[in-house]
């Protein structure tokens, strides 16, 4: 296969041809921080927390979808990348209750985001969901990162129980017109709760430990 | 629930030739006008004949503005509170039929711009549009009545708009007999790729908003006409401030077909379809008229015009989300999907609806490559510019708003005061948007800017879709950017993080400084969530959705700045 060179960092990094801005850094240690992306998904290219600054290139890109090119001149700690990451950070604190989601935690401390600054007055508070034996869904949780429906439609398990319903902000995750599980077509594999990052879903026997 | 019947869905799910998830959106919306909401039935039912999943119609019917879960009241109207409307009290009116109680009683909403803002307030009684909407005439509006959409141009250098004087555009007849599809004609005397050099060497622009180049986008989704190629016209037209393409479906619709039919052959296509924003039903009739008449008259089927060209034209009806007209958004919507951009790369001319190369332009675009066909071998000179003509939407405090048909380069101060007449009631000037609710505030400065691409990109300012609304100086800027940043808030697709969360919180801090004046941190929270989104949206929506707040913090700083006491 075609090696590739390109810069990162000031950094020249060689690479299989056809790898990804994330997979370039990585073989040399450049930490890019990632959400949405997952070894065995394919990546939706949806958190925008990886995205970098590329020569040439009006926007930012997002770096686990976009392929390397010859030349390629990359900066991942620019001004305009650390000022979107830290704000998507501090946006999504104030959206979704994050304490059990070590790797956001940690990311947050890293890029100096304030949780609280956009957090609104009056906190909209929704409890967990307990409709079945097996698993509690907790939304207030949930970062919209879409692994779950994944893992519950074409990528793995072909149950179609789960989508995304809603629209913009008040998108949200959902069973068919808002059913209980257990009258879904969910089998409770459990594949939903391995990928979720943030504690939204998780095995009743734990979320019955925690309280 | 008490007895439906699923029958007439049934008879309409067995008429689809293609049973599978792109009939989907087509389903969902005869569905809902035949039970006025989608009962579960009805979506079970679509599942099983289509093949869907139950949760992806769900995620399908929750995505879309016009669809619904539970039932609308039979008499529902639709009020528009974009800036233009807004600014003629059309909140007022959302709230005076939200009063009305008894057996007058109607589902309101409030709904952004629809493509009528020459005569503000609008609103859709039932589908039907209103215009010039009044508090004061509540019972009038509810029964539909109010002045008609005003459908008229003027222009310097008619070239789009040539036939709307004499409405030769009508039927297909007189717009033979005014030169129509002489341009398909001459095409296809052509060679196919003499065709995409003609386009070229026009220095079309495309006019949906990004200005792309269209010939070269005709070079590149060319195939040898063995593969699969789509043509696609963009008429979801939801810009608000945008009614060009209304205008044009209603006055000159042969001429977006014959566009159409000539790009087929230029770029070896078989089917095309046109996307029509779901509250054009009066569009959508009128084109699916136009389509049956070519039909009927080979100019459409299989040997177009005694040629070997076959092509087929659909309709697509969107069902109420401004980003299906993005292209990848639009191409999801006919595959029967939520309206979620795709990211790019790949580019639709390599991989575009189900995955084959596409070729979508404006509506005004295919109509503007039909003149060009048929004006070639005319001598160049009769042509206003090197760049031709291209339509403005002027709207808002001005004394004769409409449709302009200008030369580029036109200044923008002459469009605002000789074409339209200047500021309405001898108001002063208070502030201009050009390119809609994604553009920007015009600094004063550059009232005189020259509308073309080259001297609004040196100025950091886009045309976008042609928008440019006028507002006198009553108007406050907080109260304009309220009404922008509700809009984004209600058509963000939610897809991508900073656009989800910064349309949102955009909205709420606007309008939070609106009612109460600014607090300290205000403006850089405006700033960081502006340029988060700018920079690392997925699509363009979040990429400009920021672009008036910011343009409205360069001009007038202190307005979100907490007052030092
Ligand atoms: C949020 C959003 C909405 C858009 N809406 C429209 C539209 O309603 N009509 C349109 O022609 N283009 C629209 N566009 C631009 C299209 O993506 C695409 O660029 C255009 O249809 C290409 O046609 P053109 O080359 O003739 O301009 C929109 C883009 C975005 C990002
Ligand atoms: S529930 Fe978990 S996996 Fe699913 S979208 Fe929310 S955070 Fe992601
Ligand atoms: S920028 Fe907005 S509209 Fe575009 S994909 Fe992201 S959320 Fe959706
Ligand atoms: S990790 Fe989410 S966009 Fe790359
Ligand atoms: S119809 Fe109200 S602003 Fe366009």
């Amino acid at each position: 296969m075609k090696e590739i060179s390109l810069y990162i960092d000031g950094r020249m990094v060689k690479c299989p041809e056809g790898s990804t801005i994330l997979e370039a850094a990585r073989l040399k240690g450049i930490e890019i921080p990632t959400i949405c992306f997952h070894e065995s998904l394919t990546p939706p290219g949806l958190c925008r927390q990886c995205v970098v600054e590329v020569e040439g290139a009006r926007v930012l890109l997002p770096s686990c979808i976009t392929i390397v090119r010859e030349g390629m001149v990359v900066t991942t700690d620019s001004p305009r990348v650390l000022r979107a990451r830290k704000t998507i950070l501090e946006m999504l604190s104030a959206t979704a209750d994050l304490s059990e989601a070590p790797e956001l935690e940690q990311q947050i401390k890293a890029f100096g985001a304030d949780p609280q600054r956009f957090r609104p007055e009056e906190e909209i508070k929704t409890g967990p969901i307990v409709d079945n034996p097996f698993y509690v869904r907790d939304y207030g949780k949930c970062i919209l990162c879409g692994k779950c429906v994944q893992v519950c439609s074409e990528e793995v398990q072909l149950s179609y129980a789960l989508t995304v319903a809603g629209r913009g902000f008040d998108s949200r995750i959902s069973t068919f017109y808002g059913k209980p599980l257990p009258d879904t077509s969910c089998v409770f594999c459990g594949n939903c709760i391995e990928v979720c990052p943030t504690g939204a879903l998780k095995p009743r026997k734990e979320f019955e430990n925690d309280i | 629930m008490d007895s439906i019947s699923l029958k007439p869905l049934e008879a309409f799910l067995e008429s689809f030739e293609d049973k599978s998830r792109t009939s989907l959106l087509p389903a969902l919306l005869k569905a809902q006008e035949l039970f006025r909401y989608i009962p579960e039935e009805a979506a079970m039912l679509i599942s099983e004949k289509l093949k869907v999943p139950p949760v992806h119609i769900y995620g399908v019917i929750d995505f879309y503005s016009l669809l619904h879960t539970e039932p609308v009241e039979q008499h529902h109207i639709q009020v528009c509170v974009s800036p233009v409307c807004s600014s003629r009290g059309s909140h007022k009116i959302v709230e005076a039929l939200k009063g009305v109680e008894g057996d007058r009683r109607v589902s309101v909403e409030a709904v952004h711009c629809l493509g009528l803002c020459t005569n503000p307030p609008s609103a859709l009684v039932n589908n039907r549009p209103v215009c010039r909407i009044n508090a004061d005439k509540i019972d009038e509006l509810i029964e539909g009545k109010g002045a008609p959409p005003v459908n008229s141009s003027r222009s310097s250098h008619p070239v789009l708009t040539g036939r709307f004087a004499s409405d030769k555009g009508k039927s297909l007849k007189s717009y033979r007999e005014s030169g129509g599809f002489s341009g398909l004609e001459k095409a296809l005397s052509m060679e196919r790729g003499d065709v995409i050099d003609l386009v070229k060497n026009s220095g079309l622009l495309g006019r949906g908003g990004a200005a792309f180049p269209t010939g070269l986008k005709e070079e590149s989704s060319a195939r040898d006409g063995n593969s699969e190629v789509f043509i696609i016209c963009n008429a979801d037209e939801s810009e608000p401030g945008t009614f060009k393409d209304r205008i044009l479906i209603q006055k000159d619709p042969f001429s977006i077909l014959e566009g159409m039919i000539i790009t087929a052959y230029a770029v070896g296509s078989r089917k095309g379809y046109i996307y029509i924003r779901g509250e054009y039903a009066s569009e959508q009739d009128r084109f699916s008229r136009v389509i049956k008449e070519a039909e009927e008259k080979n100019l459409l089927g299989e040997g177009i015009m005694g040629s070997d060209l076959n092509f087929h034209v659909e309709i697509r009806s969107g069902a109420g989300a401004y980003i299906c007209g993005e292209e990848t958004a639009l191409f999801e919507s006919i595959e029967g999907n939520r309206g979620f951009p795709r990211n790019k790369p790949p580019y639709p001319v390599n991989s575009g609806l189900f995955g084959k190369p596409t070729d979508i332009n404006n509506v005004e675009t295919f109509s503007y490559i039909s003149h060009i066909l048929s004006s070639e071998g005319t001598d160049s000179a009769d042509l206003p510019s090197a760049s031709g003509t291209r339509l403005f939407c002027l709207s808002g405090d001005i004394k004769r708003p409409g449709l302009y048909e200008l030369p580029f380069g036109t200044p923008l101060s002459e469009v605002i005061y000789q074409w339209g007449g200047g500021i309405l009631n001898e108001g002063g000037l208070g502030s201009i948007i050009l390119g809609g609710a994604s553009g920007s505030f015009v600094p004063p400065d550059l009232y005189d800017i020259p509308l073309d691409n080259q001297s609004l990109k040196k100025a950091g300012l886009s045309m976008g879709s042609g928008v440019i609304m006028v507002f006198d100086d009553s108007r406050p800027f907080l109260s304009i950017l309220n009404d922008i940043t509700s809009f984004f808030n209600h058509e963000s697709c939610g897809k991508c993080y900073p656009c989800r969360m910064g349309t949102r919180l955009n909205h709420e801090i606007i309008s939070r400084i609106r009612k109460e004046g600014a607090r300290n941190g205000d403006l850089e929270k405006l700033q960081d969530i502006g340029m988060t989104m700018k920079d690392a949206s997925l699509c363009g929506l979040g990429q400009t959705a920021a672009t008036a707040v910011l343009s409205a913090i360069s001009l007038e700083p202190d307005l979100f700045k907490a007052e030092v006491s």
